[in-house]
């Protein structure tokens, strides 16, 4: 196997080994990129002299030598972020040195390539972006996931082994299920969040988008600025909340996520009880509405009047519609957001973890972002915050690890969900369900990659 | 979001979300062309029944939590 075809942390062992030249890596995946990505359009820019530099200038960190990609929401001291979009809503920003780029320079980590992303964060598919859309390796007519739909396609496509992603409502989970990876949305404020162009954020974190588990650990330990150790969890006791999460999803998510459930039961000798959340009936559009309001201080009806027609049709139209929305249903978020969280805090004395399918049906196509579930026909923009959005809302972590596969041969998603610094805990709970599947899913490439 | 005219009686929701959204930005000197009218009719429809839900939420005793840091748990579980 090449290099570059291997994990995150057997290329980074195999450079710290010589056993692989991190010169000829970075070349490698740079052909790759020039050879693979007009499949995906994952990567939408690179700058192989600034590579090179990286490298040469690298520490003999933990990433020492390794290719990695930056979702397009950080700035890089060469390239400003451009948030998949024509044009900014007010001040323009400014290349810099953003904290995921300052990890992963001091962890020694070669950035390969900024990654694609939905236009301005706005969407869990990633069919919209100034760059067109990304494209999801597994069938490239359906929809990576988004907002770090280039994060998720360049994975899965293996252009690199990891990349960076940032998740407000569920930006890095969404990619993950749809494309087949391990994603995880950290506890608010582990992960460096340094130049986020959203500085007040309550629900944003950045966080790893990698094959596995073990590679998440390993991206997620540089950004948060130390190593997660790792422990084989026993007895976990799992939660699961009757109702929709489980029960309107389509009928073969739900089936491999129950089968799922089971297996990390059985390998940890644990257990599964019913659980409920207060406040659950309001969680999608609470986090939405905290969640996509949160970045509106530069907003101002003049900033938005001069977006031009390069932006899309949809992101001036909402940005219209966001100016809109009542104070009222703002605040009443905010309500529900204190209710939520007392909740799980009281659920979480009772059970490790919670689990539900980590979107409700598998990739919809990009020509029709919609999915089948059983309440109905719904925009997946509708329906995929529902399972995402508390953790953002509550800013406990969650991870999205594969579990199977569609009849349509599409990747279907578990997520798992722990109270406050409990992210060790979730890629231990990702690593025994891996085991438990024998690493089918884990280790499967898309066709494209094979 | 607006269900009802002036007088309370009840308007179609499509021409009420546009009565609403038409008057809301030309308070703010905004204007939205057709297709964009479209677009925030069709995402009004997909959330309106939410967000009025939430409007309608009985949530007057939620004590707030004050100074709330989503890097961990609330401070106090039960407020009273």
């Amino acid at each position: 196997m090449r290099a570059l075809d291997r994990p995150l942390r057997e290329q980074a062992e195999a450079v710290a080994s010589d056993d692989a030249d991190p010169a000829e890596l970075l070349e490698e995946a740079l052909a790759r990129i020039e050879e693979r990505n007009p499949r995906v359009n994952a990567i939408v820019a690179t700058f192989p002299e600034e590579s090179r530099r990286m490298l040469a200038e690298a520490p003999r960190g933990p990433l020492y030598g390794v290719p990695v990609a930056v979702k397009d929401e950080w700035p890089l001291p060469w390239r400003a972020e451009r948030l998949g979009a024509a044009a900014h809503v007010g001040r323009a920003p400014a290349p810099g040195e953003s904290g995921p780029y300052r990890a992963l320079r001091d962890a020694g980590a070669v950035i390969v390539g900024v990654a694609n992303m939905h236009e301005y964060g706005a969407g869990s598919t990633g069919h919209i972006s100034a760059y067109g859309p990304a494209r999801n390796p597994w069938d490239t007519e359906r929809c990576p996931g988004g907002s770090s739909n280039g994060p998720g396609a360049a994975v899965a496509a293996r252009l690199v082994a990891g990349a960076v992603g940032a998740d407000g409502v569920g930006s890095i989970r969404y990619p993950a299920a749809y494309c087949g990876l391990t994603g995880l949305k950290p506890t608010f404020g582990r992960s460096t969040m340094a130049g986020h162009h959203v500085p007040q954020t309550t629900t944003i974190v950045s966080g790893p988008l990698c094959r596995d588990a073990a590679d998440c650990r390993l991206l997620a330990g540089v950004l948060f600025g130390g190593a997660l150790d790792a422990a084989a969890p026993e007895q976990l006791r799992i939660g699961i909340v009757p109702g929709e999460l489980w029960e309107d999803c389509d009928p073969e998510v739900a089936a491999a996520c129950r089968g799922a459930l089971e297996a990390l039961r059985e390998a940890t000798s644990g257990t599964v009880a019913e659980v409920d959340i207060v406040g659950r009936e309001h969680v999608l559009i609470s986090s939405i509405l905290i969640g996509q309001t949160e970045e509106l201080a530069g907003v101002t009806p003049e900033r938005v009047a001069a977006l031009p027609d390069e932006v899309s049709l949809v992101a001036r139209a909402l940005l219209r519609y966001r100016l809109l929305l009542p104070a009222v249903a703002i605040s009443k978020a905010e309500a529900v957001r204190t209710v939520v969280r007392r909740s799980l805090a009281e659920l979480f004395e009772r059970v490790d973890l919670l689990a539900w399918p980590t979107v409700p049906a598998p990739a919809p196509p990009l020509e029709n972002p919609t999915v089948e579930l059983p309440s109905g026909t719904h925009p997946a923009d509708f329906a995929n915050p529902r399972q995402a959005g508390i953790a953002n809302l509550a800013g406990v972590p969650a991870i999205s690890v594969p579990v199977g596969r569609s009849g349509e041969g599409l990747p279907i998603a578990l997520q798992l969900l722990g109270p406050w610094g409990s992210d060790e805990l979730l890629l231990d709970a990702a690593e025994a369900l891996e085991g438990a599947n024998g690493r089918e899913w884990v280790d499967a490439a898309p066709p494209l990659a094979a | 979001m607006t269900d009802e005219g002036e007088s309370g009686a009840a308007l179609d929701p499509a021409a009420a979300t546009r009565q609403y959204v038409t008057a809301g930005l030309a308070a703010l000197g905004l204007k939205a062309r057709d297709d964009e009218l479209a677009v925030i009719e069709a995402v009004d429809a997909v959330y309106r029944p939410s967000i009025r839900a939430l409007l309608d939420a009985e949530l007057d005793l939620v004590v707030p939590e004050p100074r709330a840091d989503m890097s961990g748990p609330p401070r106090t579980l039960d407020p009273s």
